[in-house]
């Protein structure tokens, strides 16, 4: 488009946006059409929102709702050229209080029955299946140095940095284990830091009549949003990319749509919610589930890239799977599953103890976040007295979890919070004397781990 | 305002011949120069050697165009004469000569800038951390002093005012230092633009005005990005007011100390300029950065040149690395080439269809009623609705053009396919496409809108080509229109906007398919020309996409005109094209920057009368020859050049009337200069009233004048004087005091040898009139200058005299009758003490007695003074005397005699409306070109009939072509350039060489066009005759390197190299 009159019609902050390298921007919608949305549903959802929130003015309603308050105005006075709302008062900048009248009421009322939804307004599937794919995680490879600044404050070998690099790269499963406590759900963590980006995603989604929530404030960290100068679709949230988390209450349930029967509205499965983000299934094994129900559910999204969601209506939908899906154990990968489903998780990392050597800096990188001197001959004296004659294996969450005794105990008795040998003695007994039970007591340290 | 004109002038005509130096010339005895080291807006500056052999910088300001900015600068001199500081350029000399302002300041080895320069031409980003603060630190050092001690602002700080004399640098240049709280002209003349602090654009500088100014200076001088990157004085003006600064460049640690001293509020900045280079070097870089930066950019920074004139592009005047084109020998055409070639338009994008269906309108004038199928038109656009209105518009009058809408569709669509669409477009262009199907500039987009409608271009392509190589087209179009259509060979010629996206994206496949086309279907050669066309739209962020789009372009119609680059076309299709280039003829058509869809049309329009000036007349011939590589003799190479051209038109008739009548109107005009002006009266205005002020002789100041001679410092003087007097005093003896006193007094007075005797001070008071004498006279002839240049009536100037010296007889009058006063006083006080009482020997009459000294001293003193200026009046009275007969009559003569020469061929000159001649006048004032004051000091030159002539008939021919409201648009009258400077191509300092084609209706009157050009253009000029009214000239420049209009589009604003390399049509090619 060569037109001179370029700077009236084109969009401006898309085009900021694409080239400052986003990757997907949800342009301003200019009409009802290019929202995606029929006007009857429109109104229902102002009618429905007036009902349950009482009068509001045009504006107010617009950012309920996230249309542009320019879209509302127009709407508003249909609405109420068909009486179905009435000005109640009038409020600054050209705008009015609106209210229900009677009829309103009675259309709020059937239209609440058949869906109760109040929020923002949903954008149609496709849009955020395009959405996604544009976001999707395998578009950028990660490299070395981007690996190496997520983890910056995490102690990792070398070997592990090659390991895991290929393994995110490849954007389908990655199974992680080894021992309780050496940091896997912290690895895991931090992998979702090197797609450092922001993304968008919609608060709900809409396909026929069927609205999904998908913005879930647990899993979906809000970021800044742009500037006012940079005018974008409201029904979109700027996220940091989601990491999602779940341990031994995954059931098969929260992998499909759950559906509401009272209010007639959906939520969407986990999947969804971690799409274009890092999906964690921490203490793989000890679902009540069993492991190869659990793994069945994923075989199909992890070849197709896509998953199969059925609507309370029945109807089938197809949504992208584009996510990086790890699964954490302690125990053994082999005695969970059998080859044919190691075969769809290319990747196995076994994170190991640590070294002697490592110990020192982890003792180090513990030290500094807790705010103390690192002392090298307290670390060699816990290590020679509780460790090496007991032959007792050493965890990478040793570090940290000791240093925190040692300063719950200074606080105690009102010590200045230092690395004394003595002190790591008095909290020894405490701290060493689980290690004989050690299955529970290993789960229970993982626990810890992963709570934190 | 006449002198922003002035400044802007001054600057912006690099290329022209202007009144300025030549080495070897003596302005002032005893210097001679040498070389011309620097020019601006205000002057130049020249190495010179002074007495003794010694070097000197001496700064001559362009004084003869306009006594304002002398005035400015004689005032700014007068405040910086006292201050001494080891870090200020020292001012050695100041004198006016003829009229111009000449300072003669120590010479530096050299400024800022240059070394800036030298270290970006040796490949690194800009000076470095360390030594550019050395640099800062002393003229921190001196503005603070400037600042603190004398309340002063410099307010023009700039890499080029900060020399380097070995390691220390001084502030110079002192062009418009103001003192903080007195700002009461407009500020807007003469500062830069790029450094400018916000508030002086509000005409208020302030304590903080120059540490601003100092923190663009660092950011700019050390990565060579400035904070700031408008393109033009409005834009740079708007963000300095509003916009953040782009500090990005800069270590993450100076950034919060730049922003502070970049606040928009001087309150919230540093204390001073010191703290503020204080800050920067406390927080010393822990690890050195490597300051070397990619060769790319380093070429793109040679040209880095901060000063801007202010009110225009900034495009048009960056210093001359690529250098001006040269002039090129006319080449002669053959007479046997007079056939004509079946030519395909394509005109692609919005721009691109818009001037090819204005060329359909042109032809379809031209030939009426004629088929000609040996001319095709075809138009794509991603535009539906553009595309619909073209085809609508074409199935009625006009002639048929072929129409190809190319939508995008929405992503959704392309989803099935992206696997195939990725490979070569990034995602994020796929999946972002705008909701409005059109492309919006994007290159990508418009490739893809190409790849998916491939089948349809192709399709209507191959049609229009069939039409045009059949035999029967060349024969039905000849006898259609009488001309001779060749049928060995046709031409394609694409037309698009590669600042936009559609034609910028596709632009390089369409030609590989047209080529494919023809070399499939057998037809004859084919010669492809592609215009491409690029101007800025308002707005900056728009602006420089747009830039960023052609660059793109640009660097990727290089790398495929490589041999062997990497081709990968649509499909394999192409890949066995054996033809390297994609066109055979590049034509960069730069339309201006900053411009309104009117403007758009008119470029468009320009392009459509240079493409049927290039296919379907005479001018065809000569043109041809310009481009035949046997008879130019300019060798082959792989290297793509582009050329360029610039068009200017004028109704032939209307030249004509205008140039007869022009001589008329301004000798018309003079001899109405030279009558005695009507209005009676002095002028009124506040220079008028500083002008008396600073003489001495308007009412208020003539209260004021013997207090402000006899100041603090003197009154204390005499006072000690008198006391010392009264000590001397005899107390016994019984003889009149008087006598006394006045012996002593006459004792003193001889020897004047004691520095605090009454003769000193006097003396001081005489001198310092004597000094002020030649200084007032200068400013009273500036002003005159001035009342001449900007009322153009002599008569004004000569009634201004007449009050001059009307005021100054009054003046005089007063001060005989002061003095008057004075001797009554003065006799009145001999008189109380003639009696000489006996009882002086008491102490209270000890007090009287000295009472009595100090009176007769000061009464004394006021005699003598008030004596001395009744001298000083009397002889500026005289010099005034001499001035005015001088100077008018000469003046009158003069203008008697430019009149009779610039009307000498006509008989008698009809009545010529008074108010004509006040528009005329005032065409002349913005014009700026032609100036009476400066017939003050010379004769009649040729030139000066030459230029009024010119002046008149510009002002002529605006006024037929115009409302006659034209002299109120300023802005009109800037922009347009007149006939025929502005057939100079847009596209300037990109180096080439250019050639110029007059086309005119009458043949007979070649040599006159030819010789009239010449004047404008050099001896590159030809002329070839058609049948039109008009008189068009064309000028084109052959031979630009695509680095160079590269370097030309992106100057000062690497950002957009760096947005040019995120628009590159695909990603699957290393650009």
């Amino acid at each position: 488009m060569a037109r001179p009159t370029q700077g009236k019609n084109g969009d401006p902050a898309l085009l900021a946006a694409l080239l400052a390298g986003e990757n997907f921007w949800p342009s301003d919608p200019a009409s009802l059409h290019e929202l995606g949305l029929n006007e009857p549903f429109v109104e229902g959802l102002i009618c429905r929102l007036l009902r349950s929130s009482g009068n509001q003015t045009g504006r107010m309603i617009a950012s309920e709702v996230s249309i542009p308050f320019r879209m509302i105005e127009g709407l508003m006075e249909r609405l109420k050229s068909r009486r179905m709302v009435l000005h109640c008062g009038s409020a600054s900048l050209n705008d009015y209080i609106f209210g229900l009248t009677e009829e309103g009421r009675r259309r709020a009322e059937t239209s609440h029955s058949e869906c109760a939804y109040t929020g923002p307004a949903p954008v149609p599937l496709s849009d955020y299946v395009i959405s996604v794919e544009a976001q999707a995680i395998c578009d950028q490879p990660i490299r070395r140095e981007e690996l190496e600044d997520a983890f910056f404050n995490v102690s990792i070998s070398e070997e592990l940095f090659d390991m895991i690099g290929p393994a995110v790269n490849s954007a389908s499963g990655l199974f992680l284990y080894g021992a309780p406590g050496n940091g896997k759900s912290t690895i895991a963590r931090c992998l979702t830091h090197c797609f450092g980006q922001e993304i968008w995603i919609p608060y709900a989604i809409i396909d026929g009549r069927e609205i999904i929530t998908l913005f879930d404030p647990a899993y979906h960290e809000i970021v800044d949003q742009p500037d006012e100068g940079l005018p974008f679709d409201r029904r979109w949230v700027r996220v940091r990319r989601p990491t999602v988390i779940v341990g031994g209450e995954l059931t098969l349930d929260s992998l499909e749509i759950r559906h509401d029967p009272v209010s007639n509205t959906s939520e969407a499965p986990l999947q969804m919610k971690s799409n274009c983000g890092c999906l964690l299934i921490d203490d793989f094994g000890r679902q009540r589930v069993s492991p190869e129900q659990l793994l069945n559910r994923w075989i199909v999204p992890l070849e197709n890239k896509y998953d199969y969601l059925t609507l309370p209506t029945g109807k089938k939908i197809q949504v992208p799977f584009q996510q990086l899906i790890i699964f954490s154990t302690n125990l053994d990968p082999a005695d969970l599953v059998d080859e044919a489903f190691l075969r769809r998780i290319p990747y196995r990392i076994e994170v190991t103890d640590p070294h002697e050597d490592e110990v020192h800096r982890l003792f180090q990188i513990a030290s500094e976040k807790l705010g103390c001197t690192y002392d090298p001959e307290s670390v060699e004296h816990l290590l020679a007295t509780y460790y090496r004659s007991h032959k007792r294996p050493i965890r990478r969450c040793h570090a940290r979890d000791l240093l925190l005794q040692v300063r719950n105990f200074c606080m105690y008795h009102g010590l200045p919070f230092e690395m004394q040998p003595e002190h790591f003695d008095h909290i020894a007994e405490s701290f060493f004397t689980r290690v004989p039970t050690r299955p529970l007591n290993a789960a229970f340290e993982e626990a810890l781990t992963t709570g934190r | 305002m006449s002198h922003t004109e002035v400044s802007s002038t001054a600057v912006l005509n690099e290329d022209e011949p202007r009144n300025t130096l030549s080495a070897g010339f003596t302005e002032i005895a005893g210097y001679r120069m040498l070389e011309r080291i620097g020019m601006g807006g205000f002057g130049e500056v020249w190495r010179a050697v002074g007495p003794g052999g010694f070097p000197k910088a001496v700064k001559v300001l362009f004084g003869l165009l306009n006594g304002f900015q002398a005035d400015t600068e004689l005032k700014s001199l007068n405040r910086i004469r006292d201050l001494r500081h080891p870090f200020l350029l020292s001012i050695e000399r100041v004198e006016v000569v003829d009229g111009r302002v000449i300072v003669v300041t120590e010479l530096a080895d050299r400024s800022l800038d240059q070394r800036f320069r030298e270290l970006v031409a040796s490949g690194q980003r800009g000076v470095s951390r360390d030594e550019l603060l050395r640099y800062l630190r002393d003229a921190a050092d001196a503005l603070d002093f400037m600042s603190e001690e004398h309340g002063l602002q410099h307010l023009d700080i700039k890499p080029e005012n900060l020399l380097l004399q070995g390691v220390h640098a001084k502030v110079g240049d002192f062009g418009l230092t103001k003192a903080v709280g007195h700002a009461r002209h407009s500020q807007i003349n003469g500062f830069t633009p790029l450094y400018a602090p916000p508030e002086l654009f509000e005409g208020r500088p302030d304590r903080g005005s120059d540490q601003y100014s100092l923190a663009i200076v660092y950011q700019t001088m050390l990565t060579g990005i400035p904070p700031f990157n408008g393109r033009t004085a409005s834009q740079l003006m708007a963000q300095h007011l509003k916009s953040s600064p782009d500090l990005s460049s800069l270590l993450p640690s100076d950034r919060a100390v730049v922003a502070r001293a970049l606040s928009k509020n001087p309150r919230t900045r540093f204390a001073g300029c010191r703290q503020f280079i204080d800050e920067l070097t406390k927080r010393r870089p822990t690890k050195s950065l490597s300051t070397r930066v990619p060769s790319e950019s380093v070429s793109t920074m040679q040209n880095s040149r901060t000063t801007l004139a202010f009110t225009e592009n900034i495009t048009s005047n960056h210093s001359m690395v690529h250098g001006t084109a040269s002039r090129l020998a006319p080449v002669r055409s053959l007479p046997e080439d007079t056939q004509f070639r079946p030519t395909l338009f394509v005109g692609i994008g919005g721009l691109g269809c818009q001037t090819v269906s204005l060329l359909n309108q042109r032809i379809q004038q031209r030939f009426p009623n004629a088929t000609l199928p040996a001319i095709q038109f075809l138009c794509i656009d991603t535009d539906r609705e553009a595309m619909s209105d073209l085809k609508q518009r074409s199935s009625g009058d006009y002639r048929a053009v072929t129409t190809v809408s190319a939508p995008l569709r929405t992503t959704q669509d392309y989803r099935k396919e992206s696997s195939q669409h990725l490979t070569w477009l990034a995602r994020r262009w796929l999946f972002n496409i705008p909701r409005s199907g059109r492309v919006e500039g994007m290159r990508p987009l418009g490739r893809l809108a190409f790849v998916d409608h491939a089948g349809e271009i192709r399709i209507e392509l191959k049609k229009s080509l069939m039409t045009l190589v059949s035999s029967a087209s060349a024969s039905i179009s000849g006898s259609e229109t009488a001309l001779l259509f060749d049928t060995t060979g046709i031409d394609v010629c694409l037309v698009g906007s590669t600042s936009g996206g559609t034609a910028s994206g596709c632009m390089l496949d369409l030609a590989w398919l047209v080529r494919e086309l023809v070399s499939n279907g057998r037809m004859p050669p084919v010669g492809l020309t592609s215009m491409l066309l690029h101007g800025t739209a308002q707005g900056r962020q728009l602006a420089d996409m747009q830039d960023a789009n052609t660059v793109s372009f640009l660097q990727e119609l290089q790398h495929f005109s490589i041999p062997g680059a990497q081709r990968p076309g649509l499909t394999s299709r192409f890949s066995d094209s054996e033809i390297s280039k994609p066109f055979d003829e590049t034509t960069l058509v730069h339309f201006g920057d900053d411009l309104s869809d009117h403007d758009f049309f008119e470029g468009a329009n320009r392009t459509a009368e240079y493409l049927e000036l290039r296919t379907l007349t005479s001018a065809r011939r000569e043109m041809n020859a310009w481009r035949n590589p046997e008879r130019t003799r300019i060798p082959e190479s792989h290297e793509v050049s582009l050329r360029s051209f610039g068009l200017s038109r004028i109704n032939a008739d209307s030249w004509e009337v205008a140039n007869r009548e022009a001589g008329q109107l301004a000798s018309a005009a003079i001899s109405l200069w030279t009558q005695p002006s009507a209005a009676a009266g002095e002028p009124n205005s506040p220079e008028w009233k500083a002008l008396l002020d600073r003489l001495g002789i308007s009412s208020e100041a003539m209260t004021q004048v013997i207090p402000n001679l006899l100041d603090n410092d003197r009154t204390r003087r005499m006072d000690e004087y008198a006391n010392s007097v009264g000590q001397r005093l005899s107390r016994d003896i019984a003889v009149s005091v008087r006598e006394q006193v006045s012996a002593i007094v006459s004792q003193d007075a001889a020897s004047s040898t004691a520095g605090d005797s009454m003769a000193a001070v006097t003396g001081e008071i005489q001198t310092e009139l004597a000094i002020r004498l030649p200084l007032d006279l200068q400013l009273a002839e500036s002003f005159l200058r001035q009342l001449l240049d900007t009322r153009i009536r002599s008569g004004l100037m000569d009634n201004a005299i007449t009050a001059l010296m009307r005021r100054t007889d009054q003046a005089l009058a007063t001060c005989r009758s002061q003095q008057s006063d004075l001797q009554s006083a003065f006799n009145g006080l001999r008189a109380s003490h003639v009696g000489g009482k006996p009882d002086q020997a008491t102490d209270a009459g000890h007090t009287d007695l000295r009472g009595f000294c100090r009176q007769y001293c000061m009464l004394f003193t006021c005699q003598t003074i008030c004596q001395t200026l009744i001298e000083h009046l009397q002889a500026i009275l005289a010099a005034l005397r001499g001035l005015h007969e001088q100077r008018s009559t000469i003046l009158r003569d003069r203008l008697i005699v430019l009149a009779s020469q610039v009307n000498d061929d006509a008989p008698c000159s009809p009545t010529i409306p008074e108010q004509m001649i006040v528009a005329f006048e005032a065409y002349l004032q913005t014009s700026g070109r032609f100036r009476v004051s400066s017939f003050l000091d010379r004769d009649i030159r040729p030139a000066d009939v030459a230029t009024l002539r010119s002046e008149a008939s510009n002002f002529l021919l605006l006024s037929m072509s115009r409302d006659p409201q034209f002299a109120d648009d300023q802005r009109l009258l800037k922009r347009s350039e007149t006939f025929p400077a502005n057939a100079r191509p847009r596209l300037q300092n990109v180096g080439g060489g250019k050639r110029v084609l007059a086309v005119i209706p009458d043949p007979q009157s070649a040599e006159f066009w030819k010789s009239l050009l010449q004047n404008d253009f050099g001896p590159c000029v030809s002329a070839c005759s058609t049948t039109t009214d008009d008189i068009c000239v064309v000028c084109e420049t052959e031979g630009i390197s695509i680095p160079a209009a590269v370097d030309a589009l992106t100057h000062m604003r690497p950002h957009v190299l760096e947005l040019a390399g995120q628009l590159h049509s695909r990603h699957d090619v290393p650009w």
